[in-house]
């Protein structure tokens, strides 16, 4: 059969829609372009500025830009209550928010920024990945101080990075299921017979065992020990920590070893039987906020960084429950703003999750991970 | 006008001669020797290639890597020496291979069965069962664990201790950190591909031969085994062939229902293994593995094919499909249908409805009816972000489904239709990629287009593109099955009533796959909503997709919202698939009954 024209057009229809197709969709500006603003918007040479003549330069300079990208691990709702009060605040730039958990942020923004790709502004995520960018020269260094509070706590900040929030780890029981003598006041007791089998931990605890191994907290070998004998204590080994919340609870098991400060509070402002201390040490790890080496729009991102970093930025933290590091912004939990002063919190900060650390976190994680039942 | 196809024809039902020496009598294998189906071919390739093959090409190409793209990275095969002598890998070879088997056959027998009962009996309350099978399909893989684990877990499981209480008994009956708890959960999370699947063939299945063997004296049961098995052959195997891939890559079982018990299977080794290194090169080796693992299995299921015009079962006569009068079994075939959907999809559907009306999980009781509120469906109604990511999921979905279907289709027709040389190798790149993992491809897709200087990068698009590779292997067993059944001669018929070969593409055959077609478009259309590894790393503000709302709540632990989500979710899939299903009524040439 020869060909004719209805035969071949079938085809070419085809094809010609599907390339369409590839061509449409909504597509969001990639990275724009570095306006000239943005060489005075180096937070370095904003650091060395007057606070009057900074304020001029990163307004104006955000303002011909029109947009900020950020890249965030913590929730959306915070993410969204921030977009709204920025976009409120400053109706000409544009804040769009990313909201991907600590690994895919980091995995994502790494790839984007070797291939050359600069979307992100500011990204907010855990010590350990921020560092990863920091490694690779992708986070602009801020030795002036720009957006750090006055009097903002030394251990919140660093010379590329300012903390949102810190997130303390918490030794948990179930009310109903342990009574108040019983309850364990440190981590040793969790290893105590009595508690075979009731004990719950995570099969990759990488933010308590971080925090384990700083210098001045128990270091490698007590860590490693420590989860060792807490596997061999029939441990019950569950999949994240909201996860685990959940099933303790639910009276799964009696005691999790460690959960998250705002989300065990959380539960109990819901009415959940649960209770905590704050084992000593205290592990605690930070989200911060650090703007991109790279950032297509610079002066937007110091910005948005300042506004991350204030009293506003800080209270959206607090109002999730969260435990915000602002000197004048109290969280809403109570027993949360007392811990975030004790001497025994042990804060892992961007600059300590170092890739050995992390390296040596993720060991010590295999023994929780890769258990067996006898 | 005359074709080749008329000119070899011998009259039906005489065996006819080899006359090309492949092994099949030439009656069945018809060369379409047409200058129009090789551009069709060519174009399809080129459009295979670029939305399948580049991808997984990444993917390869990636694990023969030792670091990511942008960095000082060499070739190395040091990922595939770190990946494959692990011992880890191979002491959760026996869980994974039990797991993966234990889940396909019992998937297949329940929704199989449930598949004959609504497409081929009279048993009453077919169309509640067909919505409720649908129903694994809608809700994310991690929801349904969870709820698993709250029902069947030793300590408090719901159905503990309900069995436990009625039976007298002291301890749980059930666990679900057992295998067998995960051969459970997996196989009901995936009942719905076998039921769509098998209920599709079998409407399509002329009944004459079985109505022969009813009348040569064969007891219902004999010409079930004997008649109806075997000629639904085909797509058993397809049915088999993805469960079992889908059982040797599925995490969300094994991370929350196998880690606690200490049973690990290859996902759970191959995701501690990459997880906080983030090590994508090591994750691609391990991709590949799958990967071949796919092809292994993609050549057993052609073996198995060998002589697939002995399976066809739409021919040249016309035929209604019989209802089966089940008569003084009707009663016991019923309960047990019911059975079978309340404790596999009803059961895990009231937890996670209990869930999302609860701030945190609790057993039913007095005082917890009390706290019930509908708190969680305000904040999932209330967020902008939910008309959004709809909008978009539907746009994205909808087009990729039919992109999907559609190629699936023309690659069945050509390895089913023509001997073009090499289709067979179309039908397995096509098919390649249900080895690798949705994170992967994601990274993969992402990776390329953030090198190739194509404009899609940030782009809703690119969220199809990926879809399309991932899920074009669900529709191309299906269409592939379903083009089996029905034989050459219809179209041959066509082709000798001078209909062109596009023609007769759409006017006959078209029609008749219609079942097994809509049953994919359904399939890979609530994969784009429920699959949550794949958006992602490749969505962008304003292009937010479901998964992305779903993993966001399951990230915050906001369980009680995730499990809204879950339900809202499952009300909107629940009309789309009911609107697909009426579409195809009209569209399809078999008739196809509630």
């Amino acid at each position: 059969m020869p060909i004719n024209r209805k035969t071949t057009l079938g085809p070419l229809v085809v094809l010609s829609l599907i390339l369409t197709a590839c061509g449409g969709g909504s597509s969001a500006s990639p990275g724009g372009d570095s306006a000239a603003a943005g060489a005075s918007c180096d937070l370095t040479k904003l650091g060395a500025m007057s606070p009057a003549d900074r304020d001029k330069t990163i307004l104006e300079g955000a303002k011909k830009e029109g947009k900020v990208l950020v890249y965030s691990s913590i929730n959306q709702d915070v993410l969204t209550e921030w977009q709204k009060e920025f976009n409120a605040k400053y109706p000409d730039v544009k804040f769009e928010g990313l909201n991907l958990n600590t690994q895919d942020n980091r995995e994502r923004t790494l790839t984007e920024e070797r291939a050359g790709r600069h979307q992100m502004d500011v990204n907010i995520n855990g010590g350990a990945e921020l560092n990863a960018m920091k490694v690779e020269n992708f986070l602009a260094e801020n030795p002036g101080k720009v957006g750090i509070p006055e009097g903002m706590d030394e251990k919140f900040y660093g010379t590329w990075w300012g903390a949102n929030e810190i997130l303390p780890t918490l030794i948990t029981w179930n009310t109903d299921k342990v009574a108040a003598a019983d309850a364990p006041k440190s981590y040793e007791e969790l290893l105590d017979p009595k508690w075979k089998g009731k004990v719950s931990f995570d099969a990759a605890p990488t933010e308590f065992i971080s925090g384990m191994l700083l210098p001045d907290a128990w270091g490698y070998d007590k860590t490693k020990a420590f989860v060792t004998n807490l596997v061999a204590n029939d441990a019950q080994i569950r999949v994240g920590h909201s996860n685990q919340a959940q099933l303790l609870a639910a009276g799964e098991f009696s005691i999790s070893t460690e959960l998250f400060g705002y989300r065990v509070e959380r539960l109990r402002a819901d009415g959940a039987p649960l209770d905590w201390i704050a084992g000593n040490p205290t592990p605690a790890i930070t989200t911060s906020s650090a703007v991109s080496a790279n950032a297509p729009h610079p002066c937007a991102a110091a910005l948005a960084f300042e506004y991350l970093m204030s009293e506003d930025g800080s209270k959206q933290v607090a109002k999730a429950g969260r435990t915000p590091t602002h000197p004048a912004v109290d969280g809403i939990f109570p027993r949360l703003n007392e811990l975030e002063k004790s001497p025994n919190l042990k804060v892992a900060t961007p600059d300590d999750v170092t890739g050995e650390l992390f390296k040596q976190a993720e060991e010590i994680e295999a023994i929780s991970a890769s258990h067996t039942k006898k | 006008m005359a074709t080749s196809a008329t000119q070899h024809a011998p009259e039906k039902g005489t065996e006819a001669a080899d006359v090309d020496g492949d092994g099949r009598p030439a009656r069945q294998r018809k060369p379409f020797k047409i200058k129009a189906s090789t551009l069709w071919v060519l174009g399809l390739s080129a459009v295979l290639a670029y939305l399948i093959l580049v991808p997984v090409a990444t993917v390869v190409w990636g694990s023969f890597r030792d670091g990511p793209p942008g960095t000082a990275a060499a070739y190395s095969a040091i990922k595939y020496k770190t990946a494959y002598g692990d011992s880890a890998l191979y002491k959760a070879a026996l869980s994974t291979v039990l797991f993966a088997v234990g889940s396909t056959v019992l998937a297949t027998a329940l929704g199989g069965y449930l598949a004959w009962l609504t497409s081929r009996t009279n048993v009453r309350g077919k169309v509640a069962i067909t919505g409720l099978a649908l129903f694994p399909i809608m809700l994310p893989g991690v929801l349904t664990s969870i709820a698993w684990v709250l029902l069947l877990n030793p300590s408090i499981g719901l159905v503990n201790k309900l069995v436990s209480g009625v039976l007298g008994v002291d301890g749980p009956v059930f666990n679900s950190y057992s295998i067998w708890g995960m051969i459970w959960a997996q196989a009901v999370d995936n009942i719905t591909l076998p039921f769509l699947l098998i209920a599709a063939a079998l409407r399509s299945m002329d009944p004459s031969l079985e109505e022969a063997s009813a009348a040569a004296g064969a007891s219902r049961i004999r010409t079930f085994r004997k008649v109806t098995l075997p000629l639904m052959r085909p797509v058993l195997l397809a049915v088999g062939l993805l469960m079992f891939l889908r059982g040797i890559e599925s995490f969300e079982v094994p991370a929350v229902m196998g880690i606690p018990g200490g049973i690990h299977t290859f996902s759970t080794v191959v995701w501690l293994a990459t997880t906080n290194s983030a090590d994508y090169n090591l994750a691609a080796a391990y991709a590949v593995g799958y990967v071949v693992v796919a092809a292994a299995g993609l050549a057993l299921y052609y073996r198995a094919l060998s002589s697939s015009e002995r399976f066809a079962t739409v021919t040249g006569k016309a035929f209604r499909p019989t209802v089966i009068d089940l008569g003084r079994s009707a009663w016991a075939h019923a309960v047990a249908g019911y059975v079978i959907v309340v404790v596999s999809v009803v059961l895990p559907v009231l937890v996670i409805i209990w869930a999302s009306l609860q701030p945190f999980f609790v057993a039913p009781s007095r005082k917890a009816f009390e706290s019930v509120n509908l708190s969680a469906y305000r904040t999932v109604l209330q967020t902008d972000m939910l008309q959004r990511a709809l909008t978009n999921n539907l746009k994205v979905g909808l087009v990729s489904a039919t992109v999907m279907v559609l190629l699936a289709t023309l690659i069945s027709w050509v390895v089913l239709r023509t001997k073009i040389p090499g289709r067979k190798l179309l039908d397995a790149v096509a098919f390649l990629p249900v080895g690798i993992p949705g994170l992967v491809m994601g990274l993969a897709v992402l990776w390329f287009y953030l090198t190739v200087p194509i404009p899609l990068y940030g782009t809703l698009t690119i969220i199809g593109v990926a879809f399309v590779a991932s899920y074009t292997p669900y529709a191309l067993r299906g269409t592939h099955a379903a083009m089996t059944q029905v034989s050459v001669e219809l179209e041959e018929a066509s082709q000798a009533a001078g209909a062109s070969w596009l023609r007769t593409f759409v006017k006959v055959t078209l029609p008749l796959i219609a079942p097994g077609m809509i049953a994919a478009f359904i399939f890979v259309l609530s994969l784009t909503f429920k699959v949550l590894s794949i958006p992602i790393l490749l969505f962008t503000s304003g292009n937010e997709v479901m998964a992305v709302l779903i993993y966001s709540r399951y990230q915050a632990g906001d369980y009680a919202v995730l499990s809204a989500l879950g339900v809202v979710l499952v009300v909107i899939l629940s009309a789309l698939s009911a609107v697909a299903y009426l579409v195809g009524k009209r569209f399809g040439g078999i008739q196809m009954q509630a």
